[in-house]
C-alpha cells in the first residue's frame, strides 16, 4: 500500500482518472443541456 | 459578432439536442478507449504494472484499471439517460471499491460486504417489480418461495459481478463478452411493446456499455497493452446482472436475458465443480477455467479463444432469443444441451491436459 502511496506516478495517473470524470460529468451536462422555454 | 457567435452556439446546442442518441454512443465509444489510452500510454507507470506471477496467463508486465474509460461512460450514459440513482450509486460504489483494489490490497471479507451493501441498495427499489413477477408467476402465494427467488437474484448479482472478474484473464475475453452481452441485450428490449421510457433508457445505458467495451478493445487485443483491472471488470458483471433483472418482465425473460453471457457462466460454474472435487480453496486464485487450459497448456493464441467464446455467446443469446417466443420449455431445452455440450467440452480438455501433465512429470522424474 505505501508503495503505491510514495509513487508521485500514482497520484499523476489519478489526476489523469479525474480528468476524464469530468469529461464525463461536462458531456453528460452538454447533452442533457436544453433551452429555458 | 456578439450575434453570430450566440446563433452559431444556439446552433451547435440545437444540433447536440438532435442528434443526443448518437453523440451520447459516440461519446462513450470515445471515453472507454480514452480511459485505457490514458492508463496504457502512462510512460512512467512503474510500480503500477501488473507483474505476471506462476497463476497468471501473461508473460510481460502491464498496466492495469484500463476499465476506468468504461466506469466513466457509465456515468455519463447515466447521467444522460436519467437511469435510476440508486442504480448508478450502486454500480459506482462497487466499481470505486474495485479501483481501490487494483492498487491496495483489500480483504475479501472486505470486498463482499461491500458487493452486498451494493446489491442491497441496487434490489431495495426493484422489489415492487420482483413482487409483480411473482404474482403473475405460477409460483402460487408462498413467501418462503418469493424469498427463495430474492435470495436467487441475490446470489446472482454478486455471482455474475465476480464471474466477469474471474474470467478477466486473457486478452479480450472481457471486452469482447462486454460488447456482445451488452450489446444483444440493449437490441432484443430496446422499443420493444408496450412503450417503456423507463425501459428504453435502461436498453439505451446497455447498448452504451456495449460501445464503450468497444472503444476499449484495441487496447487489449490482439496485444494487450493494457489490462481492464477489477474496476472495469467487476463493474461490467454487476451492471448486467442489475440491467438483467432491471430488465425483466418475468422469470423467463430474466434466464433468457442472463444466457447472453453463457459461455462465462458455464466456464465458471465447471470449473468450480472441478475445484470443490479437488477440495481447493474457491477464493485463491487460479489457472483452471477452460479458455486458462487452452491459451496455456495448449498454447493456442488468447485472440483465437476470446473470438471463439464471442461466437459462442453470440450463438446461444442468439438461439435463446429465438427460443424464447416457443415459452420455457424450448429455452431450458436449448440451454440445457448449450451446457452439456460445453461440460462434455470442459471434461475432453481437462482429461487431454492431464493426460500431458502426467508425462510432463514422468519425463522429468526420469531424467533426474
Amino acid at each position: 500500500m505505501k508503495m503505491h502511496l510514495k509513487n508521485p506516478h500514482f497520484y499523476l495517473m489519478l489526476l489523469g482518472d479525474a480528468i476524464l470524470f469530468a469529461g464525463a460529468l461536462v458531456l453528460a451536462y452538454l447533452f442533457r443541456f436544453t433551452f429555458p422555454r | 459578432m456578439m450575434n453570430d457567435l450566440t446563433s452559431l452556439f444556439v446552433r451547435m446546442v440545437g444540433l447536440v439536442a438532435q442528434y443526443r442518441i448518437p453523440l451520447l454512443f459516440l461519446g462513450c465509444a470515445a471515453l472507454g478507449a480514452a480511459g485505457a489510452w490514458l492508463i496504457a500510454g502512462m510512460a512512467f507507470r512503474e510500480r503500477l504494472l501488473d507483474t505476471p506471477n506462476e497463476r497468471s496467463s501473461h508473460t510481460i508486465p502491464t498496466p492495469r484499471g484500463g476499465g476506468v474509460g468504461i466506469l466513466a461512460a457509465f456515468i455519463m450514459a447515466g447521467l444522460t439517460l436519467r437511469i435510476p440513482t440508486t442504480f448508478l450509486f450502486a454500480a459506482i460504489l462497487i466499481s470505486a471499491m474495485s479501483f481501490f483494489g487494483d492498487y491496495f490490497r483489500i480483504s475479501v471479507k472486505f470486498r463482499l460486504v461491500v458487493q452486498c451493501i451494493s446489491t442491497c441498495i441496487l434490489l431495495f427499489p426493484l422489489l415492487p417489480r420482483l413482487t409483480a413477477h411473482f404474482a403473475l408467476s405460477n409460483f402460487g402465494f408462498s413467501p418462503f418461495i418469493f424469498f427463495l427467488i430474492l435470495l436467487l437474484i441475490f446470489i446472482f448479482l454478486i455471482g455474475t459481478a465476480n464471474f466477469y472478474n474471474f474470467m478477466d484473464g486473457i486478452n479480450g475475453i472481457a471486452g469482447l463478452s462486454g460488447v456482445i452481452g451488452f450489446g444483444l441485450l440493449g437490441l432484443a428490449t430496446l422499443y420493444r411493446p408496450p412503450p417503456d421510457a423507463f425501459q428504453n433508457a435502461l436498453s439505451l445505458l446497455s447498448i452504451c456499455v456495449s460501445l464503450a467495451c468497444l472503444g476499449y478493445l484495441p487496447f487489449n487485443m490482439p496485444r494487450a497493452r493494457v489490462f481492464m483491472g477489477d474496476v472495469g471488470s467487476i463493474l461490467l458483471g454487476f451492471v448486467f446482472a442489475g440491467l438483467v433483472v432491471t430488465l425483466s418482465r418475468n422469470y423467463l425473460e430474466m434466464v433468457c436475458f442472463a444466457a447472453l453471457l453463457f459461455p462465462f457462466y458455464a466456464d465458471e460454474l465447471t470449473t468450480m465443480v472441478v475445484r470443490i472435487q479437488d477440495r481447493e480453496n474457491l477464493t485463491q486464485s487460479h489457472r483452471r477455467h477452460l479458455y486458462q487450459l487452452l491459451v496455456n497448456e495448449f498454447g493456442i493464441a488468447h485472440g483465437k479463444i476470446s473470438a471463439a467464446y464471442g461466437a459462442a455467446q453470440l450463438a446461444v443469446g442468439a438461439g435463446v432469443l429465438i427460443a424464447y417466443p416457443c415459452g420455457v420449455r424450448t429455452v431450458l431445452i436449448f440451454l440445457t444441451a448449450c451446457f452439456i455440450g460445453f461440460t462434455l467440452l470442459t471434461v475432453h480438455v481437462r482429461k487431454i491436459a492431464n493426460k500431458q501433465e502426467t508425462s510432463a512429470t514422468t519425463v522429468r522424474k526420469t531424467r533426474t
